[in-house]
């Protein structure tokens, strides 16, 4: 932890490069566009935004040496535990996340990153979702309608590629039960399709 | 009352037969609901066809087949590529309760608005030619390529009818110094630039109009407003000196006594308010660039569209403007019945033409639009 | 006031209050927003009286505005914008099992909130809009900039990030065309970027699709059932904070009236006041604070009767849901304008009572709702979560039935995941976002307007409104910055002795 750049310096790096970023395309693009004046230029907002994002993240990098200054003077007196801000604010996270009764190292490392099945769920997650997205788009099922008496029920790709979805998420998240694992999706799914599509007449995929 | 009973038993319907389809678990299509069936599910790919490229180009082959013979044979859309509320939306929501009076099926007006009308322009362009999507566009169609909004033109439609032209009027504050348009162009004459006009946007018909100034030699310093009744209000709140709104936005301000009206930016008085001098009878110079309507709206279709479906559309519009419900409204909105002017095909064509002219090249020269008229083959009137 | 019973009969009654079932379903789902709701309506009452049109949308109005607060609280995905300040509370009380002493707050609040804005409305009409009419385009700005800059304050306790958060939210504001020239900005080429950015897959994004990720990210840290208080919670504790809710009331009618700025800055604005007024809650504000919601609805709801004052009287929309609601009138033939309510005292009538009666509506609804919904919490979260997943696709595809919003909302939610992870706050990002283009426009009008001046600065900051936004803005900015803020304490205690 010691050697370890803080984080805050990091992210006002970042910070820095995306206003700076902005500033130079403000600046480019209004070299390039033909209406030259300043007060109605589409490029005079994004200017000022850029500048000020520039200028924030310098502050943050400061708060960044500022409490890296800090953990060196209460590392070189040992015992006594870290209650910078961050901390704090790391605790507050940690209380949204994890156990409170968990120490300060924890919700740092959590913070910092967080374990590696962590990350791996999130990203397990995402691709999941990713996959989802892809079937939304790239699988075209015509509509079938099916008229029960006066009712009309209408369904396509949507339906078809949610309840798939919604039953390998359940699983991944730690459903075991088969009966929940086909009864909710399909359930959730027809539930969502008429409120939506037949009742409010919303479109869906 | 009727209504409510409907909705309600609807509501409990739906929610009753959501439990059956549950248990009856689907395959019993009826055959007396596949007509409405197919319908609806038309209705619903002409809908959201920018997501479904695909099944959208299928009704097209499959709809013009179809098309000519009993157009319109399903219920139509009528893009209105504004905002609710503005005077586009006003009159195309009008209109399509008129039209689905005399096409025997339901016109429903949707607002898709955006980027000068382009968004809804565009939306409209890339639905099938079948004539089932109608578009009510306002005057920037005719400067979209000029002004590198996007490339669309009034040749990429079918103009089916002009409709009105909202007549534009010059107002200043109740508080003004100004009491007449003469005090008020004197004014800008000895301080060129320092007189401030807002309008309702660049491009749009009141900054055309503040060109029309400046080709005049009357120089103010224009402010882009986020709409015409904007514009107004910053007029009323004493921030802006004038400004040129249309007259249906103006509506009640001119008898509450918040603003003095100067002229009508047009080369004859209104019947509505005859007191309102024309701007040509106080410089009748300006009578070359007063004789179109700067607020025109439009009824088209793709330009693709079966020439019989056209042919529908044109007679319903006809009806339309014999309706007295319409005629009515004109009154009603003191509007510029263009539609009466240009019934036929080479007269309208003639009008637009000459429009484009006129306006686009008022736009080049005075550097609003970026580019020259000329790269789309708009000639400068009189050449 | 006494002449809007005439308008009231059972049908009226009755189509106030369908309105209302549909507001509270439609608000309460995420991604659907009052907005749609009330285009939908236009389209269907068309042919109706504009009475029972007028109705029929002021329920939807009233209900759907306070029903946001619902999935703010329950699932952490505000209904619109304006309930987002609701989830700063709200959603830490649903997690302590507090739910349902959330939403019964959210509920008395919202409904006294409604009710005031309605009499200001009635009572205060025309002068309110002269008042708006006197905010030029650089008080807009300011106000603006005012929201922006308390909001830092509002939900994080490093400032600098808050401010870093807004600045995002201003450039995705920024993608797509300009609003006042037209012009492509950061599209990148992108053709599907061109109209810009929506509100609603941002919304759900950021808090849905976050919050999904960050359940995720916690997966077998977290007890996977969320417990339930069970207790009697008394009215009178509840309503002990009437007088900070009239405050916040009175901030929410007035933000509401200035068009453009609405219910998501009042509520902002409400809350700082109200962290600022109440100095020692029972529990701080941030992880569980009731004052936080009671601002945040009151205001919200004020905003109502305060938005349909410009509406009314100046035709110019205060929100979303007016400029729909204005063309109704339209629709109808009925010109809002400044002789409106003389000219129209039926149809002014009918929007009154149609208002009142939801507010009752609300009320009665969300008691009877409340302690029902509030049990979506102890659903398993493994269960929970995948269907807010699918939830939230829905809502963002339904705003403008494109794929791509889908696609933009993942990325969101990735993005407000990352920022979580590292202490960013996301309302203030939200907050920007809805606020970036009128920002934007105001400010260049302002300064193309100042610009034909002999004294450009005189001419922008010369008048009173636009000296006092000034001034505020400065002292929150200021206040909130560690170098000036001492600087500051130290000039206002100099101040205070020589009083």
């Amino acid at each position: 932890m010691k050697n370890k750049i803080h984080s805050l310096i990091v992210e006002g790096i970042l910070f820095c490069g995306s206003g700076l970023g902005l500033l130079s395309y403000s600046m480019v693009s209004y070299g390039r566009a033909f209406n030259k004046s300043w007060a109605q230029s589409p490029y005079l907002f994004p200017l000022i935004v850029g500048a000020a994002m520039t200028g924030l993240s310098l502050w943050i990098v400061g708060e960044g040496i500022q409490a890296m200054r800090k953990r060196a003077g209460e590392e070189t007196a040992p015992g006594s535990l870290p209650q910078t801000a961050k901390t704090r604010a790391a605790r507050i996270q940690a209380a949204d996340g994890q156990d409170t009764e968990a120490g300060t190292e924890n919700a740092q490392s959590a913070k910092n990153g967080g374990t590696v099945s962590q990350i791996l769920g999130v990203a397990i997650a995402l691709v999941l979702c990713g996959i989802y997205y892809l079937a939304l788009t790239g699988i075209k099922i015509p509509y079938v309608t099916i008229g029960i008496f006066s009712f009309m029920y209408t369904f396509s790709t949507f339906e078809v590629v949610t309840v798939p979805f919604l039953a390998s998420m359940m699983a991944f998240m730690g459903v075991r039960k088969a009966r929940v694992l086909v009864l909710v999706p399909l359930g959730t799914t027809l539930f969502l399709s008429i409120a939506f599509r037949t009742l409010l007449h919303v479109l869906l995929p | 009352m009727k209504k409510m009973i409907a909705l309600t038993t609807a509501a409990a319907m739906c929610l009753s037969l959501a439990a059956c389809s549950v248990s009856t678990s689907s395959k019993t299509p009826e055959t007396t609901t596949a007509a409405a069936t197919e319908a609806e599910k038309k209705e619903e790919t002409s809908g959201d066809a920018a997501g479904e490229e695909s099944q959208a180009a299928e009704t097209e082959t499959e709809g013009e087949a179809a098309a000519a013979a009993d157009f319109p044979a399903r219920p139509l859309t009528m893009i209105i590529p504004y905002g609710a509320g503005g005077t586009t939306d006003t009159w195309g929501r009008k209109l399509a309760v008129l039209l689905e009076k005399y096409l025997g099926q339901s016109v429903t007006p949707t607002n898709q608005g955006g980027a000068s009308g382009s968004i809804g322009s565009q939306f409209v362009k890339e639905q099938p030619s079948d004539g089932y999507t109608l578009l009510v566009c306002a005057e920037t169609m005719g400067t979209y390529r000029t002004m590198n909004i996007c490339d669309l033109g009034y040749d990429d439609f079918t103009v089916i009818s002009p409709l009105v032209g909202d007549p534009k009027v010059l107002v200043v504050g109740k508080d003004s110094k100004y009491n007449t348009l003469e005090e008020l162009l004197e004014d800008i004459k000895a301080n060129p630039g320092k007189i401030t006009m807002s309008h309702s946007g660049p491009g749009g018909s009141g900054h055309n109009q503040g060109l029309v100034l400046k080709e005049l030699g009357y120089e103010v310093a224009m402010t882009s407003f986020d709409s015409g009744n904007d514009a107004l209000l910053g007029v009323i709140g004493g921030q802006v000196d004038f400004t040129n709104p249309n007259i249906s936005t103006l509506g009640g301000y001119i008898e509450s006594g918040d603003v003095k009206a100067l002229a009508v930016f047009s080369s004859e008085r209104m019947e509505a308010y005859p007191d309102i001098p024309a701007f040509t009878e106080v410089v009748p110079e300006s009578e070359s660039y007063l004789n179109i309507p700067y607020t025109l709206l439009s009824f088209v279709v793709n330009n693709d569209t079966p020439q019989e479906v056209v042919d529908v559309l044109k007679a319903a519009t006809q009806k339309v403007f014999e309706d007295p419900e319409w005629i009515e409204f004109v009154e009603a909105n003191a509007a510029d019945p263009v539609f009466e002017k240009y019934t036929d095909d080479a007269s309208i064509q003639e009008f637009y033409d000459n429009w484009k002219s006129v306006i686009c090249w008022l736009q080049y020269e005075n550097g609003v639009a970026e580019k020259s008229p000329e790269e789309f083959g708009i000639k400068k009137i009189g050449e | 006031m006494l002449e809007m019973l005439s308008v009231i009969d059972p049908g009226f009654i009755l189509m106030v209050l369908a309105g209302s079932v549909a507001g509270l379903f439609v608000g309460a789902i995420p991604g659907l927003s009052v907005s749609m709701a009330t285009a939908l309506l236009v389209s269907i009452t068309y042919t109706w009286e504009h009475s029972d049109a007028l109705a029929m949308i002021m329920g939807v109005y009233v209900v759907g505005v306070f029903s946001g607060a619902v999935s703010a609280i329950l699932i952490n995905i505000p209904g619109a914008p304006s309930s987002v300040v609701t989830t700063l509370d709200g959603y830490p009380m649903s997690r302590k099992g507090q739910a349902y002493k959330a939403l019964y707050t959210a509920t008395i609040y919202s409904f006294t909130g409604s009710l005031f804005g309605l009499l200001a409305l009635a009572l205060l009409a025309t002068p309110v809009s002269r008042v708006a009419l006197k905010f030029t385009k650089m008080d807009y700005f300011l106000l603006a900039l005012f929201g922006l800059a308390t909001v830092g304050s509002v939900s994080t306790k490093n400032y600098a990030k808050g401010l870093i958060s807004v600045m995002i939210g201003l450039v995705i504001s920024m993608i797509g065309l300009d609003p006042l020239m037209g012009t492509r900005r950061l599209t990148f080429g992108v053709q599907n970027l061109t109209g810009g950015i929506s509100t609603v897959p941002a919304l759900v994004g950021f808090f849905g699709f976050a919050e999904v990720l960050s359940v995720i990210y916690n997966l077998n840290q977290e007890q996977n059932v969320l417990g339930m208080e069970r207790t009697r919670i008394s009215l009178k504790e509840v309503l002990k904070h009437w007088k900070l809710s009239l405050y916040t009331s009175t901030i929410g009618m007035l933000v509401g009236a200035l068009p453009g700025a609405g219910g998501p800055v009042a509520s902002f604005i409400a809350y700082n006041e109200a962290k600022r007024l109440v100095k020692n809650p029972d529990v701080p504000f941030g992880e569980g604070a009731v004052e936080g919601i009671m601002a945040s609805e009151s205001s919200n709801n004020a905003c109502i009767g305060g938005a349909l004052i410009p509406m009314l009287t100046l035709a110019v929309p205060g929100d979303a849901v007016t400029a729909i609601i204005l063309s109704v009138f339209y629709v109808h033939g009925l010109q809002p304008g400044p002789m409106f309510i003389r000219q129209n005292p039926e149809a002014f009538h009918s929007i009154l009572a149609a208002g009142f009666i939801a507010c009752f509506a609300l009320l009665v609804l969300g008691l009877l709702v409340a302690p029902r919904i509030c049990r979506v919490i102890t659903i398993p979260k493994n269960i929970m979560i995948p269907v807010v997943a699918s939830l939230c696709v829905i809502g963002s595809f339904a705003c403008n039935n494109r794929l791509f919003d889908v696609a933009l909302m993942f990325l969101f939610g990735l993005i407000g995941f990352l920022m979580r992870r590292f202490d960013y706050p996301v309302a203030p990002l939200i907050l920007a976002m809805v606020l970036g283009k009128m920002m934007d426009s105001n400010f260049r009008q302002a300064v193309s307007l100042a610009s034909a001046a002999d004294n450009p600065l005189k001419s922008m900051f010369w008048h009173p409104v636009t000296i006092i936004l000034s001034i505020c803005t400065m002292a929150v900015l200021l206040g909130n910055i560690p170098w000036t803020k001492r600087y500051l304490e130290w000039a206002l205690g100099v101040f205070r002795k020589k009083q």
